[in-house]
């Protein structure tokens, strides 16, 4: 692995029974860098997220933050160390304020209590602070997650399918955001089925089918390359 | 973490009334049952108001609590005051012991904690054991007997459990319990350590009730082992909190006084009546009023403790 990556995984897998589900996916992120994860419904993409974030311990393999192995931590240990993510459906403390959701974020990351404000102006949802953020829609949840991870300071962020139900200005508006959060030198792993979307992030993309890894490199390569072509297609 | 004075007011203010109640009213076992439902029914709003854990069978740490403690004084011979310490110990060891049960959720752990807290009793009341636990013939406490000393404790546990739950309602900790009930995966990733936040409920729930069954089996001093193991203790104390509103600090206090109060009045001299409109209210609230009455005064825009 090259030094300067802050997240490595190498050679990750795990199974479900019979099912492969994540079969060897090694993949590294330098600081401030985005990469796609793309791949058809059932190719392992969340799966692998959920081995790099803790949510799975993998059967196989390891995972590197910032150099240290962090292989099979919990993910509140990770989140601590400055790992975080969003997730495809948000998944709020409806109960509680959206000011209180980002607030529990950073207190228990022991961030400053500054990160609140401004994760929350990033997000554009310092308004809504006072709002329970059960009521909100899901395209305002999907912020607060993200607002949510934001307020942990992270140094690489996972983001599970951001774009997935919203309208075509707020994913222009999205794009931005993480584009402005890798420029601020987080490192982005970006799930996405919307490869316009993708394209406005980032030219390298992972391609994954069946669990493992198919393609690594340029997205416009990508488009050209038979296997992708054929399992995207159905050749 | 308390916003004085409202908070300190209240947390004095409940003990000193109940001890100075024996003053205006002479009931004295009335005014202390109050007291016992009153720390039981905070005991489950710290497990079920913050985590969404139901424990039916929250007797079995009543139970420990009072078997704890009277063991203490026959075999050691403790002072009552430092055997109601150990039996809330007692309850303390149970929790941690019982803690797996936290795996499950929603009616699974709630029937989990009720057939763990008939397991105790029956280990207790074995007749095998007597020499031990004196089995089904019960417990005697006449040397230790103090009535007035025992009321005042059970007053300043009454004051520790409501100071522990308004903690609660004002503090990240207690945020974070309702952040945990709410989604655990994100409470993950928002740094919060999940397990050790409901075994941190758990334990404090755990551990009231223990204090409570400590100083009920002083303050009654003979006793059997279903007199503290009937799951109706618990079952009480639930709809109390239910009846209330789990959650907040005024909720179970409110259901103490309004049920327990009701129960008083009707369910002793004419207790058919008092079973019926116990279901009914009971059913009336599951479908209209989940929250408890205290919801209609969040409603009403009052913020309620």
């Amino acid at each position: 692995m090259s030094s300067e990556a802050v997240l490595a995984a190498h050679d990750l897998g795990i199974s479900f029974g019979n099912l492969k589900a994540v079969d060897g996916i090694s993949l590294e992120l330098k600081p401030g860098e985005i990469m796609g994860l793309v791949g058809p419904n059932g190719s392992g993409k969340t799966t692998a997220v959920n081995l790099i974030s803790g949510l799975y311990r993998p059967d196989r393999g390891e995972v590197r933050l910032g150099g240290h192995k962090v292989t099979g931590l919990a993910p509140h240990r990770l989140a601590r160390l400055g790992l975080n993510r969003t997730f495809q459906v948000p998944k709020p403390f409806h109960t509680l304020t959206v000011r209180e959701n980002v607030e529990l974020a950073a207190v228990y990351t022991r961030q400053e209590p500054s990160l609140v404000e401004k994760a929350l102006e990033f997000t554009e949802l310092a308004s809504l602070a006072g709002r329970l953020a059960g009521s909100l829609n899901v395209g305002q949840q999907k912020l607060l997650d993200l607002a949510r991870a934001l307020a942990t300071s992270p140094r690489v962020l996972l983001v599970d399918e951001l774009g997935a139900g919203l309208g075509p200005k707020e994913l222009d508006q999205v794009a931005q955001k993480l584009l402005e959060l890798a420029q601020s030198g987080i490192a982005l792993l970006v799930v996405e089925h919307l490869l316009a979307f993708l394209n406005q992030l980032t030219s390298r993309v992972l391609v994954m089918n069946a669990g493992t890894k198919i393609f690594e490199g340029n997205l416009a390569a990508a488009a050209e390359d038979p296997l992708v072509a054929e399992v995207f297609l159905g050749g | 973490m308390f916003r004085k004075p409202l908070d300190l007011g209240l947390i004095i203010l409940i003990p000193v009334l109940f001890a100075l109640a024996p003053f205006v009213y002479n009931n004295q076992l009335l005014l202390f049952n109050a007291m016992v439902f009153l720390a039981l029914a905070q005991g489950i709003n710290i497990i079920y108001g913050f985590t969404g854990y139901l424990p039916f069978g929250y007797v079995g740490f009543f139970g420990a609590g009072a078997y704890g403690t009277s063991l203490a004084i026959i075999f050691l011979h403790v002072p009552a005051l430092i055997g109601v310490l150990l039996g809330g110990l007692t309850a303390l060891v149970l929790g941690l012991v019982l803690s797996p049960l936290l795996r499950l959720s929603g009616a699974y752990f709630a029937i989990a904690t009720l057939a763990a807290s008939e397991a105790v009793y029956y280990v207790i009341s074995n007749p095998g054991l007597t020499n031990v636990t004196k089995g089904p013939y019960g417990i005697s406490l006449d040397k230790a007997y103090a009535p007035h000393l025992s009321y005042l404790t059970m007053a300043v546990i009454v004051g520790l459990v409501t100071a522990v739950v308004v903690y609660l309602k004002r503090s990240h900790l207690g945020l974070s319990l309702k952040a945990v009930r709410d989604d655990p995966l994100s409470s993950e990733m928002a740094g919060i350590n999940v397990e050790r936040q409901r075994m941190v409920a758990w334990i404090w729930s755990a551990l009231f009730a223990g204090l409570t069954g400590a100083v009920f089996a002083w303050q009654i001093s003979v006793f059997y082992p279903d007199t503290v193991f009937d799951p109706s203790i618990a079952i009480f104390a639930i709809v109390f909190t239910l009846f209330g509103g789990a959650g907040t600090v005024l909720g179970p206090i409110l259901g103490v006084v309004v049920l327990y109060g009701i129960y008083n009045v009707i369910g002793i001299t004419e207790p058919q009546y008092f079973q019926l409109i116990y279901g009914v209210l009971i059913m009336a609230l599951v479908l209209f009023l989940p929250e408890g009455i205290v919801s209609l005064l969040k409603r009403g825009g009052i913020n309620v403790l």
